[in-house]
C-alpha cells in the first residue's frame, strides 16, 4: 500500500481534481450544465408516489457504510426523499448498521421536515439502529420491511454479502425498490433483485441530479473530464506498451516503474535527460 | 490528548448558534483534511519532522466520537423497544428478546472484560519487576540511592502475592484440577518464595557497613531469575483461571452456540436466494437477456473441471476469456468511475464547497 505519494501520484491528483474545482467555479457563475437523464433516479419519485397511494412506508438504507463520502452521497438522497415523505405525510424508517451513520441520517431528515415546514410529524423512531453485525443488520432489515410492508426500498451505499438478502426482502413483499452501489461485486445482485440499479458513480451523481446544486453539477462535469484523462492514460499506456514490445531500445523504461519513482530518482533522471 | 481535544470540541461546538457552528465545523473540517493531505505528498520525514508522530493522537480522538456514537446507538434501541414492550405494541416479544439479550450480552461481556484485565495484570506486576533488582543496583552505585528500603518493599509485594494465593483468591488462586496449570502453580508458588528469600538476603546486604558489590550483583541476578519465572508461571496460572472461569464460559456459549450460527444461518439464506435471482435474471425477454444468459451458461459450463457436463474442451478458455476482457474491464470501468467520483466528492467536503445535506433551509 502506498503511504506517501510519489511525483506521478501528485501529478494524476492534479489532473484529477483540477477539472473539478475548475467546472464548480463556472457552474457558480452561472453556467448550463448538462445532466443526462439517470432513468433509476427519475425512479425515485414514482416510487415514493406508489407508495404513498398504497398506503405503504418508504424505506432508505446505507448498508454497511461507515461515514464517508459515500455516505455523505447517500444523505443528499435521503434528504430529497425525507422532504418528499414530510409533503406526502408518509411514514419512512431507516434502518442504519453504523449508530454515527444513525446520528448524521437523523441529522438530515429533521432538515428535510424543517424544509418542508413540518417539523411537528417528524418521528425519531424512523431510524433504527440494528446492529454493526452484517448479518444480524441484513436479519433486521428483513424484519422491518417484512413487518411494515413497505411499499417502496432505497438501497443507497456500500453492501456485502448481505446484499441479495437486503433486496430479496423487498423483492418479496413486492415493494418498488432503487439500489445504488459503488461495490461492483453487488451490482448483478442488485440488478436482479431490484427494478432500478444506480451503477458506481451514478450513486454520487445523484445528489447533483436531484439538487441541481450548482456545485455538484460543476463537479459532475469535472468528473467527467477527468475520467477522459484516465482513458487517455490507458490509451497512452496501450500505445507505449506496444511499441515498447516491438521496438524494446525506443521505450526504455516501464510506466509501472515511473508511477512508483521517488522526489530523487526523478532528480537523478531528469539530470541525466538533461 | 486526541480524546480529550475531541470532547472538548464536541462540548463547544454543541452550544454555538448555527452559523457559527457550521463555520467551526467547516474550519475543523479543512484543517483535518489539511494534515492527511500533507501527509500523504510530502514524505515521511522532513529533516527531523516527522508526520506520523500525531497519528494515534488523531486515533484516539476519532475512537472517542465512535465510542460516542455506540451510545446513541443503544439508546435507540432501548427507545424503540423499551416503548414496543412498554405499550405492548405488535411483536412486543421480540423486542424484549431483544433487549433481554442485549443486556445479558452487555453484562457477561462486562464482566469477561473486568477478568480479562484483572487476569492481565496480576502476572504483568511481576513481568514488570524483573528488571527492579537490576534498577536499584544501578542507582545504589551511580546515584547512592539508598537500596535497601527499595528491595524489602519488593519483598512485601512479594509476600503480598503469596498470602493471595495461600487465600485461594484472584487471578492466581489454585487453578481447578490437576492439569499443566496445576503445576505451574506449583512453580509459582516455590518462585515467589524463592524471590522473597533473595529480597530479604539482599537488603541485609545492602544494608550491610561493607556492601559487597559482587554479592549483590549475583544476589540481584537471582532475584531477578526468580521474578521472571514466577511471572510465566503467573500468566499460565492466571490464563487457566480465566478461561475456566464461569463468565468466560458462558461467553463462549453465546458467542459460540447463539451469535456465530445466528449469523450463519443469515448467510445460508443466499444459497437459496442466488438461486431464485439466478432464476429471474435466465429469463430471456431481450436481445440482451439472451446474450447474458448464453455468457452465464458458457462461464458456468466452463468452470467444471470434468464429469458429465464438461461438454466442450474449449469451455474452459472461453470462459476464460469473457472474465478477462469483458467481465473486469467493465468492473474496472465502474471502479475508475466510482473512484473519481469518491474523490471529487471528499475534495468538496473537505473544502466545505457545498450545501450540506445535514444544513437546514429551503434550497427547491
Amino acid at each position: 500500500m502506498m503511504e506517501h505519494a510519489t511525483p506521478a501520484v501528485i501529478v494524476l491528483i492534479v489532473l484529477f481534481v483540477a477539472p473539478v474545482l475548475y467546472f464548480i467555479r463556472q457552474a457558480k457563475q452561472g453556467a448550463e450544465i448538462f445532466i443526462r437523464r439517470i432513468a433509476g433516479i427519475d425512479a425515485i419519485d414514482d416510487a415514493v408516489g406508489r407508495a404513498v397511494e398504497l398506503g405503504r412506508p418508504l424505506s432508505f438504507t446505507t448498508g454497511i457504510s461507515g461515514v464517508g463520502p459515500v455516505v455523505y452521497a447517500c444523505l443528499g438522497v435521503l434528504r430529497y426523499i425525507g422532504r418528499k415523505a414530510a409533503r406526502y405525510a408518509s411514514h419512512i424508517f431507516v434502518p442504519c448498521s453504523d449508530a454515527r451513520v444513525m446520528a448524521l441520517a437523523d441529522v438530515t431528515l429533521q432538515s428535510a421536515y424543517r424544509d418542508e415546514r413540518k417539523f411537528t410529524n417528524y418521528n425519531p423512531a424512523a431510524l433504527r439502529f440494528l446492529s454493526d453485525e452484517q448479518f444480524a443488520y441484513a436479519s433486521g432489515y428483513q424484519g422491518i420491511i417484512h413487518r411494515e410492508n413497505v411499499g417502496a426500498a432505497f438501497l443507497f451505499g456500500s453492501f456485502a454479502a448481505e446484499s441479495l438478502i437486503l433486496a430479496e426482502a423487498g423483492q418479496q413483499i413486492g415493494a418498488i425498490q432503487v439500489a445504488a452501489t459503488a461495490s461492483p461485486e453487488q451490482i448483478p445482485f442488485f440488478l436482479t433483485a431490484c427494478d432500478y440499479t444506480l451503477i458506481g458513480e451514478e450513486l454520487f451523481a445523484a445528489g447533483a441530479y436531484l439538487s441541481r446544486d450548482p456545485v455538484q453539477t460543476g463537479s459532475l462535469r469535472g468528473q467527467d473530464i477527468a475520467k477522459c484523462v484516465i482513458f487517455f492514460l490507458c490509451l497512452f499506456g496501450i500505445v507505449v506498451e506496444s511499441v515498447k514490445t516491438i521496438y524494446p531500445a525506443i521505450v526504455p523504461f516501464a510506466i509501472s516503474d515511473l508511477m512508483v519513482m521517488s522526489w530523487r530518482e526523478w532528480a537523478a533522471k531528469l539530470h541525466w535527460l538533461l | 490528548m486526541g480524546g480529550k481535544a475531541s470532547l472538548a470540541a464536541l462540548g463547544g461546538v454543541g452550544f454555538l448558534r448555527t452559523h457559527y457552528r457550521q463555520i467551526i465545523t467547516a474550519g475543523i473540517t479543512f484543517i483535518g483534511g489539511f494534515y492527511f493531505f500533507l501527509e500523504f505528498i510530502l514524505p515521511a520525514q522532513i529533516g527531523e519532522f516527522k508526520f506520523g508522530k500525531y497519528h494515534d493522537q488523531i486515533s484516539t480522538g476519532v475512537m472517542v466520537v465512535g465510542a460516542m456514537a455506540i451510545g446513541l446507538g443503544i439508546i435507540n434501541i432501548l427507545r424503540i423497544h423499551g416503548s414496543a414492550i412498554l405499550k405492548t405494541s405488535r411483536g412486543w416479544m421480540n423486542s424484549l428478546a431483544l433487549l433481554g439479550g442485549m443486556f445479558i450480552m452487555l453484562a457477561v461481556a462486562g464482566s469477561d472484560l473486568i477478568n480479562s484485565e484483572k487476569s492481565v495484570s496480576s502476572w504483568k506486576y511481576l513481568a514488570n519487576l524483573q528488571t527492579f533488582p537490576g534498577k536499584v543496583l544501578e542507582d545504589f552505585q551511580t546515584k547512592s540511592i539508598p537500596a535497601a528500603e527499595r528491595i524489602e518493599a519488593l519483598g512485601r509485594f512479594v509476600g503480598q502475592t503469596l498470602d493471595q494465593i495461600a487465600a485461594n483468591q484472584g487471578p492466581l488462586r489454585r487453578p481447578s484440577g490437576a492439569d499443566k496449570a496445576g503445576v505451574e502453580f506449583s512453580v509459582l508458588n516455590a518462585d515467589l518464595l524463592q524471590a522473597g528469600a533473595h529480597a530479604l538476603l539482599l537488603a541485609q546486604e545492602y544494608r550491610a557497613a561493607a556492601p559487597d558489590l559482587a554479592r549483590i550483583a549475583a544476589l540481584s541476578r537471582e532475584l531477578s531469575a526468580s521474578l521472571k519465572s514466577a511471572a510465566s508461571a503467573a500468566q499460565k496460572v492466571a490464563t487457566a483461571n480465566y478461561e475456566n472461569a464461569v463468565v468466560r464460559r458462558v461467553q463462549r456459549l453465546l458467542e459460540n452456540g447463539f451469535f456465530f450460527p445466528l449469523g450463519a444461518a443469515m448467510f445460508s439464506l443466499l444459497a437459496f436466494y442466488i438461486a431464485t435471482a439466478a432464476y429471474r435474471s435466465f429469463r430471456v425477454r431481450s436481445l440482451e437477456a439472451l446474450i447474458m444468459m448464453i455468457a452465464a451458461v458458457v462461464v458456468m459450463l466452463g468452470q467444471i473441471p470434468h464429469g458429465p457436463l464438461y461438454v466442450w474442451d474449449k469451455l474452459p478458455a472461453m470462459r476464460l476469456w469473457l472474465l478477462q476482457n469483458l467481465s473486469t474491464p467493465a468492473f474496472r470501468a465502474v471502479y475508475f468511475g466510482a473512484a473519481i467520483a469518491g474523490l471529487a466528492m471528499s475534495v468538496r467536503m473537505w473544502l466545505s464547497l457545498e450545501r450540506s445535506p445535514l444544513s437546514t433551509g429551503d434550497d427547491k
